[in-house]
């Protein structure tokens, strides 16, 4: 499209004429990311008052202008390109921190401040915000929350999306709403997170900060293989003892690094890992004990401690400098970020490596060892058009590896344009279809940064997605039947929570088998009909626990569409559900990060019964005995809210799942 | 303006910390991580990709790929490249360690777009040319300006003329007793050897607008016999506001005179400025192209010293007020490297809990003339400068660059009169 001439002025109105730009420069300079695609928008509009953004919004919905959110642009997925041409926002001017409050812990700010300047004002203060993705120093918190990057630590204090209270969030209509993980209804929140920009614009943040760790500890172990290294973080997160960091490095990247660096890694040992804890002193040595007793059990070579600040930091600089390293050997770098289940690190690892000998490209392997998340860094010269498929080639060869080894494509990176193909070989075209119903109902005329997430002609791509388990089959037929019929559908588990004796009601109770017990990756796969006090009994008898709450009367998939359960945010990874048009829905793995398409978590989390059957839930399992929160009190018979409201009627047009929040009178 | 047709070439040579590349290799290396933003202080002010270091060189890349007809975008073109500040923070905070400052200096060249004032230029060209001329001048603008001159064009109101906007600022920034080095040398009966130990080559600001710099520069040198090579260009001005040609004559002529001294052994050159010697260091990629003048500039490279490389004599512990004392890194051309710690041990030995541990400053001390410029940010960066020293409550503040402290105190006497800020070598004097 082109902007109208009326639609220029207009913008200009709002924001002044000298924050809205349309020169030859001023497109060219804002088509970019870090990645390679480069796609020109028609006009850059930069916004110095945070209060002119809903008024923007309005006009360009009006207007039907798309729009591209941007601020540092540092992303590698090409999630900045203006693919469908329109209006770059630039929110890079709304740097403000509004409020540190330590009493209660959160600090409030503008979109575009820079996670690192957080950090800063934080440090004299005695706190920090926990998520720390490896560009906070020049990345913004909205940008980081966008994407759902996380960085290192999220392996103990949560991923972006855990650390973020509350945030007030435009629609691409213009409308503002304020979004939190613990109000009634969906998290969408949650949702929001992760979702490139492609659902609206962060107005405001309110994120959790903590009290800064008195002492933290520093370790490096070097291991014979990468499997032993692996099975060490497996069993510490298995023990409950959970570092604030790993980091990993393959042999070739430790050497690679070290004849850059010079930071005093072993250059023979076949894997290598970072390991820092904190907290309090008396328990840093005790977890140390702990932590060198796993390494030396899983066959370690080397086992040192950073004695003083400058130890600490010299181990550091040799992690840091990965990239710097890769970085001067040729023009460009292409960072992947694909995540497997942890336990299949060893493996994928080592069928990413032939994938980068077959073709013949250059390219370091570092991972975050704790949660599956791995970065191919592979150098190349985008000059040169041949290397430059080739790398393209290798990328989506790791990309459908970590799919394969049930991972998912995108960790912590996004998808943008750059990873939207390989989306069809993650998802199926049930799951596809949902995901492009939930961009729908946010975004009807599709504005917000057009282009991304779902790869386009998925219908043709994407494989389908059937039931293996007879009961799920069962179940999804009648959903089927129903949906060709008209014929409404009240979701119910063991009827603990709604109570109905509608005829229509279709209970879950026949999806009641606890399917696996991973004691590799610690996660277990559960149907939703399980009753919550069975499925504890259970993972006791087998010596593991969840963070599950004990005084929850009822199914795992009531307390999960009741929103019941306070620590879903954190515990929850992967979700199946039967659409109400019969469609069965994957979302998510055995995964600790997936930053791939809407969490579909998230979004069922406090949906009830509303937006789908949930048929099936992955969740973190334990070695030792868990603190759990009690359930929460429910929230069946709350108003829904416009975002419910439009997320039904794209899911469920027909309003044939009756639920408590869109029904009055089913309890019969 | 931009001149319509620019003539930027693909192959100059540009030298940085990964070596010299050409032109179109060293901007083609920017993977666009964005690492050097926040480091950007033009940007900082500005928050717009085309004024952060990234925007440049994407903005060079495409003019040198011909995507962006410099003709067309004249205006915002200028902007973008005149109010980069060549301060280097963003090669520092490069992965990749790419020359910004560089490739902007470069598309400056192109662009016939020297930014520097007409009459500023036709005297630093002076300085190069005939350095007695140049000399006279001096004394004779200075006497002028003690005998009201400048202060009856500013009630002419021919000050504020963008021409004539430069005498206010050289007005400003210069110390109003200063002495030059050469009247203070013959004060106190300083000779410069005639069979030296050493080579002192003292900065323009040290010779003219400070002297002391000069002289407690060679306190350093104490125990040696020094020549001290007054009126000396090495071309730095005309490397990066006039002509390649012209800089390329001074630094051979100085090279010429450095081995001339040094027949019997190689003598160590020492200077007291920052853009100076860093400068100096980088001589062999200037003579990239002449592979024997380049074997003789590595020579000198090599031999080339600051004043952190020598030990500084104290005449007594201070006792200063807490929180008194911290350091200003600001550079111009090249990153300052190790040289910021090691000045910053230096301070730190000797005022121990005096020195304020702090991140520098976010916003860099225009130097080298920058401010003369009148382009852009160079007066807010200071500003930003200033404000950071008043929020710590700081007494004192030692730059690595004489024209940095020139710049800076002058901010400072006219926003926050509590601080000074002065060359490092002033450690040694009483406070």
């Amino acid at each position: 499209m082109t902007l109208s001439a009326r639609a220029l002025k207009r913008l200009q109105h709002i924001l002044g004429p000298e924050n809205v730009c349309t020169d030859d420069i001023s497109l060219a300079l804002n088509g970019y990311d870090c990645s390679l695609s480069i796609h020109r928008p028609e006009a850059v509009v930069t916004v110095r008052d945070v209060s002119l953004l809903e008024p923007l919004l309005g006009l360009l919905a009006r207007e039907k202008i798309p729009f591209i959110p941007r601020a540092a642009a540092t992303n590698h997925a090409g999630s900045c390109a203006a693919v469908k041409g329109g209006v770059v926002i630039n929110i890079n001017p709304l740097y403000t921190i509004y409020r540190i409050d330590t009493a209660r812990q959160f600090a409030e700010t503008a979109p575009g401040t820079v996670t690192g300047d957080l950090q800063e004002a934080l440090a004299p203060l005695g706190f920090f915000y926990a998520p720390d993705p490896a560009s906070e120093k020049v990345s913004t918190l909205s940008g980081n929350l966008a994407q759902n990057a996380s960085g290192a630590r999220c392996l103990k204090y949560g991923n972006t999306s855990d650390n973020t209270l509350s945030i007030e969030f435009i629609t691409p209509q213009g409308q503002t709403l304020l979004l939190r993980h613990d109000a009634p209804g969906p998290d969408w929140l949650g949702l929001v997170a992760g979702s490139e920009g492609t659902l609206g614009l962060i107005k405001r943040m309110q994120v959790k900060i903590l009290p800064k760790p008195k002492h933290i500890k520093t370790f490096l172990a070097t291991f014979p293989s990468l499997a032993c290294s692996v099975q060490t973080v497996t069993d510490l997160v298995a023990q409950g003892l959970i570092p604030r960091c790993v980091e990993a490095m393959d042999h070739i990247t430790t050497q690679a690094v070290e004849n850059f660096a010079h930071a005093g890694y072993p250059t023979d040992a076949q894997a290598l890992l970072i390991i820092e804890l904190d907290g309090e002193l008396k328990q840093i040595q005790q977890d140390a004990q702990t932590l060198q007793t796993l390494c030396r059990a899983n066959g370690c070579q080397t086992f040192t401690s950073a004695r003083t600040e400058a130890e600490r930091e010299k181990l550091w600089r040799g992690r840091r400098a990965a990239y710097s390293a890769m970085a001067a050997l040729a023009p460009n770098v292409a960072v992947g970020d694909g995540t497997v289940p942890r336990s299949q690190l060893p493996a994928a690892l080592e069928q990413v490596r032939s994938i980068i000998e077959k073709n013949g490209v250059t390219a370091s392997l570092l991972f975050h060892a704790g949660d599956g998340n791995f970065h191919p860094q592979i150098v190349f010269d985008a000059r040169q058009p041949q290397q430059t498929r080739r790398v393209h080639q290798t990328l989506q060869e790791i990309l459908k590896t970590c799919v394969d080894f049930g991972g998912t494509v995108s960790g912590e990176h996004g998808i943008g344009v750059e990873k939207r193909a390989v989306m069809a070989y993650q998802y199926s075209k049930e799951t596809l279809r949902f995901f492009q119903k939930i961009k729908n109902a946010f975004d009807p005329g599709h504005l917000a940064n057009p282009g991304k997430i779902i790869p386009i002609g998925f219908e043709d791509k994407a494989s389908s997605c059937t039931p293996t388990d007879p009961s799920t089959l069962a179940l999804a037929q009648e959903i089927k039947k129903r949906f060709v019929q008209k014929t409404p559908t009240v979701v119910t588990g063991t009827n603990t929570q709604l109570k109905t004796s509608s005829a229509q009601a279709l209970s879950s109770v026949s999806l009641n088998r606890i399917l696996e017990i991973d004691k590799t990756n610690y996660m277990a796969v559960v149907q939703a009909g399980v009753t919550v006090r069975a499925l504890n009994a259970a993972l006791h008898a087998q010596n593991v626990y969840a963070r599950l709450p004990d005084n929850y009367e009822g199914t795992l998939g009531g307390l999960i569409a009741a929103k019941a359960w306070p620590d879903f945010t954190s515990q929850l990874s992967a979700i199946e559900f039967i659409a109400p048009n019969g469609d069965l829905v994957r979302y998510g793995g055995k995964l600790m990060k997936n930053a791939a398409g809407y969490n579909l978590c998230r979004l069922m989390t406090g949906s009830a019964g509303a937006l789908g059957f949930i048929t099936q839930l992955t969740f973190k399992i334990y070695a030792t005995a868990q603190q759990s929160a009690g359930a929460l009190q429910h929230f069946l018979h709350a108003a829904p809210d416009p975002l419910f409201c439009a997320v039904k009627k794209e899911a469920d047009p027909d309003g044939l799942f009756l639920s408590s929040v869109f029904q009055e009178g089913i309890h019969g | 303006m931009v001149k319509k047709k620019v003539c930027i070439s693909p192959v100059w040579l540009v030298d940085g910390p990964a070596g010299p590349r050409t032109l179109k290799n060293s901007v083609d290396y920017c993977t666009r991580c964005n690492a050097c933003v926040q480091s950007c202080p033009s940007y900082l002010l500005r928050r717009e990709e085309a004024f952060s270091p990234r925007g440049r060189n994407q903005l060079i890349r495409l003019l040198l790929e011909r995507k962006i007809k410099p003709q067309d975008n004249a205006v915002l073109l200028n902007q973008v490249f005149s109010s980069c500040l060549l301060c280097t923070r963003c090669t520092a905070a490069c992965a990749g360690a790419l020359p910004v400052a560089q490739h902007v200096l470069a598309l400056r060249r192109a662009t016939d777009k020297h930014m520097l004032p007409a009459g500023v230029k036709s005297l630093l060209r002076l300085y190069g040319t005939h350095p007695a001329l140049f000399d006279a001048i001096v004394r004779l603008l200075r006497l002028l300006g003690k005998a009201g001159l400048l202060r009856l064009l500013c009630l002419l109101g021919l000050c504020r003329l963008p021409a004539l906007r430069w005498i206010k600022h050289a007005d400003d920034i210069l110390p109003k007793n200063g002495k030059t080095l050469q009247h203070l040398l013959k004060k106190q009966h300083i000779l410069s050897a005639a069979e030296p130990e050493a080579l002192y080559l003292p900065s323009l600001e040290a010779q003219y607008a400070d002297g002391q710099i000069g002289l407690l520069t060679l306190r350093l040198l104490a125990d040696k016999k020094t020549q001290i090579w007054l009126g000396q260009a090495c071309g730095l001005f005309e490397y990066a506001y006039g002509e390649q040609s012209l800089c390329l004559l001074q630094a051979k002529r100085l090279l010429t005179r450095w081995e001339s001294a040094s027949k019997r052994r190689s003598l160590p050159l020492l200077t007291d400025s920052l853009e100076v010697y860093l400068f100096l260091k980088h001589y062999p990629v200037l003579f990239a192209s002449l592979p024997g003048w380049r074997k003789r500039a590595e020579k000198l490279a090599a031999r080339v010293k600051y004043v952190t490389d020598y030990s500084f004599t104290f005449s007594s512990k201070k006792e200063l007020p807490a929180r008194s004392t911290a350091l200003d890194a600001s550079s111009w051309l090249y990153p300052p490297g190790p040289l910021t710690e090691r000045a910053r041990k230096i301070i730190k030995t000797h005022l121990g809990k005096n020195f304020v541990e702090c991140e520098y400053s976010r916003f860099v001390v225009a130097v080298g003339g920058s401010a003369f410029t009148g382009s852009g940010p160079e007066q807010q960066t200071t500003f930003e400068n200033v404000k950071d020293v008043a929020r710590r409550q700081l007494r004192q503040v030692f730059c690595l660059s004489g024209w940095a402290a020139l710049e800076l105190d002058a901010a400072l006497r006219r926003h926050y009169p509590q601080a000074r800020a002065r060359h490092i070598v002033y450690l040694q004097t009483e406070p």
